[in-house]
């Protein structure tokens, strides 16, 4: 049959070209800088902080206790959001490194009131925590002492503290325990467009995903995507002296080539 | 053709003249970010160690280089689409009929969809007698994403892809466990049933879902007016009588089962190995043309135009393997094979009541494709397919005759490059080897009183050609692309077209050949919008039609039919949680064959609109969605060479809309309203059969 011998010759074609092409001497392909040979969609995970302390994990050298006590409080105040938490009006009045002394970094952001839900906190360079009863209210403030590098806070937590500020990559911040990967979205992948979307996650001391705001974005085809996969996503939440706390995030995802 | 030439210089001034935003612009989100909450301000930097970092697959030239659309999941639940073809509606350039036999049918830039190839996961699906894809048949909870390609295609995809190419992306299972329930209520008892599954376990995957609809008609328009319907019955006379009063359209019954499924490994990053399953099983009526309905009572032929399909029945399984065998050589490849089986009965009466004849056919097809794709060097990309498939039908018009059957063997063999040889710049070359036999044709003889007299064999042709196509793209730094290709694409005749014997079929067809031209541009426009506009040509050879309105007319070559056009299409997203889009085709069709008596052409509308909005209610976070359409007048019933007489006949040109109100609570449910043609609108997609008017439908999904 004639059709036989067609399909037959045109088998034996193709495998000849597939065997061909893979008998070709390639050489491996180098690519110029800043470009690169997409394969398939990577998730760039975060790693694993190598210190317990939120604020190491971004130096790229050993601070010393003090200096990163130092650092932190404000460093609070300018990354996150100002909104929910009332601006610390002892900041006036006491300069940060005046209670600050010799307070553990680690007292600022993970020591948990004595009582989670009395509204009671710990009061460090005049910025206290509120006490960790979770839900959406104003972060308590408070006016510490503190004298000869060995200061001790105590003031007056807010009513029912607010979520806590936490940091993804902090080693008591929120984790991914199921992380969702956004789609490229295809309008911008048919234009090359590479983006970056912002956001702020709030997620409750279950884990559970409350609010996703969305801060910046290239366009909102990139935000649309990446809200979705947050949304699919599953978190552990931030922990404070090995409590669950509430808590709000940055987080940023990038689309790129 | 003054006119045609007019639209380049014009697209690529309003290419130009639109506000760009820069590259650098759009990748510095703090001077390039959409609004942020109030409150929020945009001055200060995100933890960087909470970062995800997403790359995107730069997708193959020969798909950059003509007008595409995506039809998204968000998009096709603003729409409330149960099935394929209400998905592809309100896709621009896609207008969709639903005609004689209750099965809608495409047509993209004013080309059919047997000059369509449509493919499920990257493999064609058709049944083999009319090489057409039931699209009602396709559930769309099994659907990620539906993918169009215009025009031009890539060589690799093989033959009958003459107006482009649709690829159906099903859902696959995600690292997180999924489960998704769906109920839905609409008018006149309709309901729709579906669940869904998946989950991953280390390197296997599995996906599973069912989808029941089941409704027992639909409801016309308020306006419509009944009117008589011309009956012709051989041997016999011609009556007139009403045979549609309004109300719940008569016959319009439709019940499916529908499952789906894969099972899947991926061993290794690159690689991935998929068993892909389907089986569907329906019923339903086949609303009768108000125009006119032909039956058939001679002995041995019976047949009528007033029939119900009681099984309509598709399974398939689909083998995809992946390997990434190096860094610079990935394969791969697909096994497939897929049946059909269609039972139609055939009444003499419009109530359905007087049964003349049951037909069966039997459609079953085997093959497979092999990918090679090969990085050369760092400026070139070589890719080589072989694609080879069986068709078989097999088809019994009267129970007690025995299945005649034809049999044809679809081959290409491809080589396409891909060359950049800078940055911005991208050249596609390719050449298909495309052929096509049929081996086997027999058909039943019966005697005068319709007894099975034996086998008639019948002439089995065969066809090749060699099908060259070239594309580039040009990007800017503001993300502009321009693009543009050229492509000949050839279609073989369909077993149908070929053997329907009394019913038109015609062994001496030749394949249509086509020349396709795109050229176009897309871009971003600040960060609010994006657009994509091209001009298009499609200048088919032989095309194949038949050569009169009638059933039992024969399928001719016509000479040339020139179609040329424009579309455009964008989103622009004006605010927060507010977005728009819009599309616009316009399509100029002409019959340029010799001795032809009219230059019309069918089923080609001259302008479609498809307008969307979406909006999220603050506060109350209910998700709002309107959809709306406009098809212009379409010739419908032409006069030919052989039936000069024959009187022109067209569809009116109509608009509908509708809405889509949900809202998420508890978190993992969504309950929703939909109204769909929200005026009520009485109108035709084909000459005699009235579309279904306002229908009202509520559902609730939970999905984890």
């Amino acid at each position: 049959m004639a059709v036989e011998h067609n399909w037959i010759k045109c088998g034996l074609a193709a495998l000849a070209i597939h065997v061909g092409l893979l008998a070709l001497p390639v050489r491996e392909k180098v690519y110029p800088v800043g470009e690169q040979r997409i394969i398939e969609v990577v998730v760039m995970r975060q790693e694993t902080p190598p210190t317990s302390s939120p604020r190491q994990v971004e130096r790229s050298k050993p601070l010393t206790r003090r200096f990163v006590a130092r650092q932190a409080v404000p460093r609070v105040n300018r990354e996150i959001p100002p909104a929910p938490v009332p601006k610390p009006a002892e900041r006036k009045d006491e300069p940060p490194s005046a209670g600050a002394g010799n307070v553990l970094d680690e007292q600022i952001v993970s020591q948990a009131a004595p009582d989670p839900g009395g509204g009671e906190g710990v009061a460090i360079a005049g910025i206290s925590v509120g006490g960790g009863k979770a839900g959406l209210g104003g972060g308590g403030t408070g006016i510490g002492t503190g004298a000869g590098g060995k200061g001790n806070g105590a003031g007056t937590g807010g009513e029912g503290g607010g979520p806590v500020e936490a940091g993804f990559g902090d080693a008591d911040g929120p984790q991914f325990i199921y992380q969702e990967r956004p789609e490229y979205p295809f309008v911008d992948m048919r234009l090359q467009r590479e983006g970056k979307v912002i956001v702020r996650l709030t997620i409750d001391e279950k884990g559970k995903l409350q609010k996703v705001d969305v801060v910046e974005a290239t366009d909102q085809a990139f935000a649309g995507s990446a809200v979705k996969a947050l949304k699919r996503s599953r978190f552990r939440p931030a922990r404070r002296n090995g409590a669950s706390v509430a808590c709000r995030a940055p987080y940023t995802i990038r689309f790129g080539f | 053709m003054k006119r045609l030439l007019g639209f380049i210089p014009a697209l690529l001034i309003v290419a130009s003249l639109t506000p760009g935003v820069r590259a650098e612009e759009a990748a510095t989100p703090a001077d390039a970010g959409i609004q942020a909450p109030s409150g929020l301000k945009k001055n200060y930097e995100a933890y960087d160690l909470g970062e995800l970092y997403v790359k995107g697959e730069k997708l193959p030239t020969s798909q950059e280089v003509t007008q595409m659309s995506v039809v998204t999941q968000e998009e096709i639940e603003a729409t409330h689409s149960q099935n394929v073809a209400d998905a592809l509606s309100h896709v621009p350039g896609i207008t969709v009929f639903t005609g004689a036999k209750n099965q809608p049918s495409i047509s993209l830039q004013g080309l059919n969809q047997t000059e369509t190839l449509i493919l499920i996961d990257g493999v064609p699906y058709y049944e083999t007698n009319y090489g057409l894809l039931n699209l009602k048949t396709i559930p769309v909870s099994m659907i990620d994403k539906i993918v169009v390609q215009k025009g031009v295609s890539s060589v690799l995809y093989g033959p009958n892809s003459v107006g482009g190419v649709i690829n159906i992306i099903t859902r696959k299972p995600t690292d997180r466990p999924s489960l998704e329930l769906r109920a839905e209520y609409g008018d006149y008892r309709a309901d729709e049933e579906s669940i869904s599954h998946g989950m991953k376990v280390g390197p296997f995957s599995y996906w599973f879902g069912y989808d029941r609809q089941d409704s027992k008609g639909w409801y016309l328009s308020n306006s419509f007016q009944p009117q008589e319907t011309q009956i012709t019955s051989r041997p016999g006379k011609t009556i007139y009588e009403v045979i549609e009063g309004g109300g719940v359209r008569n016959n319009s019954a439709f019940h499916m089962d529908s499952m789906w499924g894969k099972v899947g490994i991926e061993p290794t990053p690159g690689s991935e190995y998929y068993l892909n399953m389907n089986y569907t099983s329906a019923n339903f009526g086949a609303p009768a043309s108000l125009l006119q309905d032909m039956i058939f009572t001679s002995p041995g032929s019976q047949f009528s135009q007033l029939w119900t399909w009681p099984a309509y029945i598709n399974m398939g399984a689909d083998l995809s393997g992946q390997q990434k065998v190096t860094d610079w050589l990935t394969l791969k490849g697909k096994l497939f094979y897929h049946d059909h089986t269609d039972v139609g009965d055939f009444f003499s009466d419009a109530a359905l009541t007087k049964e003349i004849a049951r037909s069966t056919y039997k459609d079953n097809t085997i093959g497979g494709n092999i990918l090679s794709e090969m990085n050369v060097a760092a400026t070139d990309t070589l890719r080589a397919a072989f694609n080879y498939r069986r068709d078989d039908h097999q088809q019994t018009a009267l129970t007690y005759l025995p299945f005649q059957e034809a049999v044809s063997y679809t081959g290409s063999l491809a080589i396409e490059n891909q060359f950049d040889p800078i940055k911005p710049l991208s050249i596609v070359t390719g050449v298909a080897y495309d052929w096509w036999e049929v081996t086997k044709s027999n058909q039943d003889e019966t005697n005068s009183s319709g007894a099975f007299t034996g086998f008639q064999e019948l002439k089995t042709p065969s066809a090749n050609r060699v099908d060259p196509m070239v594309g580039t793209t040009y990007t800017f730094d503001d993300k502009t692309k321009l693009f543009a290709s050229w492509a000949e694409k050839i279609r073989f005749p369909t077993l149908q077209q070929l053997y329907s014997g009394e019913y038109g079929g015609n062994v001496n067809l030749k394949p249509e050949k086509a020349d396709n031209y795109v050229v176009g541009a897309s871009r971003p426009i600040t960060q609010y919008a994006t657009a994509e506009a091209s001009f298009f040509v499609h200048d088919v050879a032989d095309m194949i039609n038949r050569n009169a309105p009638s059933p039992v007319a024969q399928y001719l070559n016509y000479g040339r039919i020139f179609i040329w056009g424009a579309e455009a299409t964008g989103r622009i997203y004006p605010m927060k949680d507010l977005s728009f889009g819009f599309g616009y085709t316009y399509t100029n069709a002409t019959d340029q064959s010799p001795n032809t008596p009219t230059s019309r052409v069918d089923y080609v509308p001259t302008s479609k609109v498809d307008l969307s909005a979406k909006y999220l209610i603050p506060v109350i976070k209910v998700q709002t969605d309107l959809t709306a359409t406009y098809v212009g007048r379409m010739w419908d019933q032409l006069p030919t060479e052989s039936n000069p007489t024959t009187q022109a006949l067209r569809t009116g040109d109509y608009f509908i809309m509708g809405a889509r109100i949900s809202k998420v609570f508890c978190d993992h449910y969504e309950g929703y309203f939909v109204a769909q043609n929200l005026f009520n609108k009485n109108y035709e997609t084909q000459v005699g059969f009235p579309a279904p008017g306002r229908m009202l439908f509520v559902g609730v999904r939970y999905s984890y």
